[in-house]
């Protein structure tokens, strides 16, 4: 066995055989042409120029299927480059005056470029000599008549062993003949990785040592998680991915058997159970899991690296897609939550002394009206087709606030009308509550909001005055605390009486020890990480609607969280003892 | 017809590859040469590579430079592109 370590870039074990990637990477020489074939030299170039522009047309199509808008636009950027004018017309004067052929010419220029690049501070401007570099070899292979990398000889599932992988190569391979990647070149944070990750390929990068493969087709072992490259893994090293592939394996199973069931109760009273995601790559992974629908995207997700914020179109695209996964089940998007603890948002002017108490979220989308114009035409848009989009507003601290935030969209809507774009009508507009004073307003909100969603994990934090973050003070940040309990059950009392959907985001949605209090409360709706949500319906079934409202009541008279915790376990010692589970908590 | 304005880089990361692209974009409709100035250096602002080389970084002050028939809407549009993508929406 031989190991080589690298960067684990995103997790997960792979095995297979290895196949290994000849870099194909052309090598070009000083070469005069006589002055006759300056012309056809051109004409070789331009040829060049536009199959390989013709490739990556392609590659970026597939890439806008296959990736989010964000990561396609990798490949906008080499476009640009083969329709860079300036370039162009470096290259063909040097033909012409200097006699040289198309291929140094070209490549002399473009070396200029990358060391220019090679030296700058930025990080980005360095990674682009690997995109530049990629758009180069292309063209040369055109001018050398060699054939392009296309990987055909790939034909059974490996784990690809290169000197570098570009995000082109990854794009264009079948996903399910990619097992695993290992490179010497990358970083975690170049577009390979970025590629890598949402693909969902387990990757290592960055690889210090020998990547050939000592025989055809010799076994391979990607531990992506600790950045480890067995050759000819020993049985130690075999016994830990069985196990890790074992796990994945039980808990995909788990899903598959509940994931088409409903969530009940014991007496039959339904809970939908739908997701929190952050990327369109999680929507899948979140349909297997079963959930009911997305009951909160956080938009703010949308932008990777945080250069800027995605246009109308990006945006559009993404929530369009999301719609239809799900469709006809809700979808609700979150305008962005920027601010606070996500610092995505790279053109913030200063760091605040206390974000969570500072410019975020509606109150800085107020204040920035094309950004929030911008967010909310591509929302009502996206609604259009399926109708199935809600839009959530975090964040809101008064009644007149949403008052605001209300008429400025329904003043999005208004110019949509006169635009003669297809867009729903009726959306429905929903408030996030997460500040306490919203949520002694609930009532007179719920009279003008068609829907409430909880947000609890900054409710809790504000209602408690505990920054769970902090280490000194974080046991002290308790969704057991009967305050909290009370405040949630003041919310759902005000939407049930105007007659709104209530649903609870938050970590204190995911806690199973939580769910019948919650279910007690007289919650609807259950949204939470993907993974929790087989879970939450095999033990939504160990109780009844009376017992969880019963449960409830007891707690209420509780003066600490930690009275309220031990009603809670003896509820479900009781509970599991008659299903004979024994204690799933 | 030539038509100038001085702009600030305002882009915490300075201005880089995709970045790069918006500005290309933005010049390249326009009959005009346009031209980004900076320290003394003067590139194509049509030019992705050219872009690119200027490696501006944040903070760092630019010109835009245009001469043409078009040339002070282009530079409207090129200080559009940078105002969008680079400082507040």
């Amino acid at each position: 066995m031989r190991v080589v370590r690298g960067v684990a870039v995103t997790g997960g074990y792979a095995m297979g055989p290895g196949f290994q990637v000849e870099a194909n990477v052309p090598r070009v020489a000083q070469s005069n042409i006589p002055a006759s074939q300056v012309r056809s030299e051109i004409q070789k170039f331009n040829r060049a120029l536009n199959r390989a522009k013709r490739d990556l047309q392609a590659i970026r199509k597939r890439a806008l299927r296959r990736l989010e808008g964000r990561v396609s636009e990798i490949f906008d950027a080499q476009l640009l480059m083969l329709d860079d004018r300036e370039l162009y017309h470096h290259v063909t004067q040097a033909i012409k005056s200097e006699h040289i052929s198309a291929e140094w010419a070209y490549h002399r220029q473009v070396e200029v470029a990358m060391e220019v690049l090679q030296k700058s501070k930025d990080e980005y401007l360095r990674q682009m000599q690997g995109d530049i570099g990629a758009v180069a070899r292309r063209v040369i292979q055109y001018l050398q008549g060699l054939k392009q990398r296309t990987l055909a000889d790939l034909r059974i599932p490996s784990v690809l062993l290169a000197d570098q992988l570009t995000p082109a190569d990854l794009v264009q391979l079948p996903r399910d003949l990619v097992l695993a990647i290992a490179t010497r070149a990358g970083s975690r944070t170049d577009h390979t990785a970025l590629v890598a990750r949402s693909l969902g390929i387990p990757a290592v990068v960055g690889v210090r040592g020998d990547l050939a493969l000592e025989r055809k087709g010799q076994r391979v072992l990607v531990d992506a998680e600790h950045g480890s490259v067995y050759f000819s893994p020993g049985r130690t090293e075999i016994a830990r991915y069985v196990a890790h592939t074992r796990r994945t394996a039980r808990a995909a199973l788990d899903r598959e058997r509940l994931a088409d069931q409903p969530a009940l109760t014991a007496d039959g009273h339904r809970i939908s159970v739908q997701a929190n995601l952050e990327l369109l790559q999680e929507a899948g992974f979140a349909q297997t899991c079963g959930a009911e629908g997305v009951g909160l995207f956080r938009t703010e997700f949308l932008f990777l690296s945080g250069e800027r914020l995605p246009d109308m179109e990006t945006q559009l695209h993404a929530y369009r897609r999301l719609a239809k996964l799900f469709a006809p089940r809700p979808v609700t998007l979150r305008v962005y939550d920027l601010g606070g603890d996500k610092l995505f948002y790279a053109h913030r002017a200063e760091d605040e002394p206390n974000p969570a108490l500072g410019w975020r979220a509606v109150r800085l989308l107020l204040d920035r009206p094309a950004l929030f114009r911008t967010q909310l035409t591509a929302m009502y848009r996206a609604a259009a087709e399926y109708g199935n989009v809600r839009i959530l507003f975090p964040m809101i601290s008064h009644l007149a606030e949403w008052r605001k935030v209300k008429e400025f969209a329904l003043s999005v809507r208004s110019e949509l009308e006169g635009e003669g774009v297809e867009f729903l009508h009726d959306v429905p507009l929903g408030a996030m509550i997460e500040v306490p004073a919203l949520a002694i307003e609930a009532d007179r909100l719920a009279a003008d909001c068609a829907f409430f969603s909880v947000g609890t994990n900054d409710l809790i934090q504000y209602l408690l005055a505990v920054d769970r973050a902090n280490p000194l003070v974080a046991k002290l940040y308790d969704g057991f605390h009967p305050a909290v309990l009370k405040t949630l059950q003041a919310i759902v009392k005000a939407a049930k009486a105007h007659g709104r959907p209530v649903s609870i985001c938050g970590d204190l949605a995911s806690d199973l020890r939580a769910l019948p209090l919650l279910v007690g409360i007289g919650f609807d709706e259950l949204s939470t990480v993907p993974g929790a949500i087989p879970q939450i319906k095999a033990v939504l079934g160990d109780f009844t609607l009376p017992e969880a409202e019963g449960l409830l009541k007891e707690a209420l008279e509780e003066e600490t969280a930690h009275g309220v915790d031990l009603r809670v376990r003896r509820a479900w010692k009781r509970w599991s003892r008659r299903t004979g589970k024994g204690d799933s908590r | 017809m030539t038509a100038e304005l001085e702009i600030k880089v305002t882009n915490r990361l300075g201005l880089h590859a995709r970045p790069a692209a918006l500005v290309v974009r933005a010049a390249s409709p326009f009959a005009s040469e346009v031209f980004l100035v900076k320290d003394g250096v003067r590139i194509n602002a049509k030019s992705i590579m050219g872009v690119m080389m200027l490696a501006a970084e944040c903070g760092s002050t630019l010109v835009i430079r245009a001469e043409g028939p078009d040339a002070s809407a282009a530079v409207k549009a090129v200080a559009q592109a940078f105002a969008q993508n680079f400082g507040e929406d």
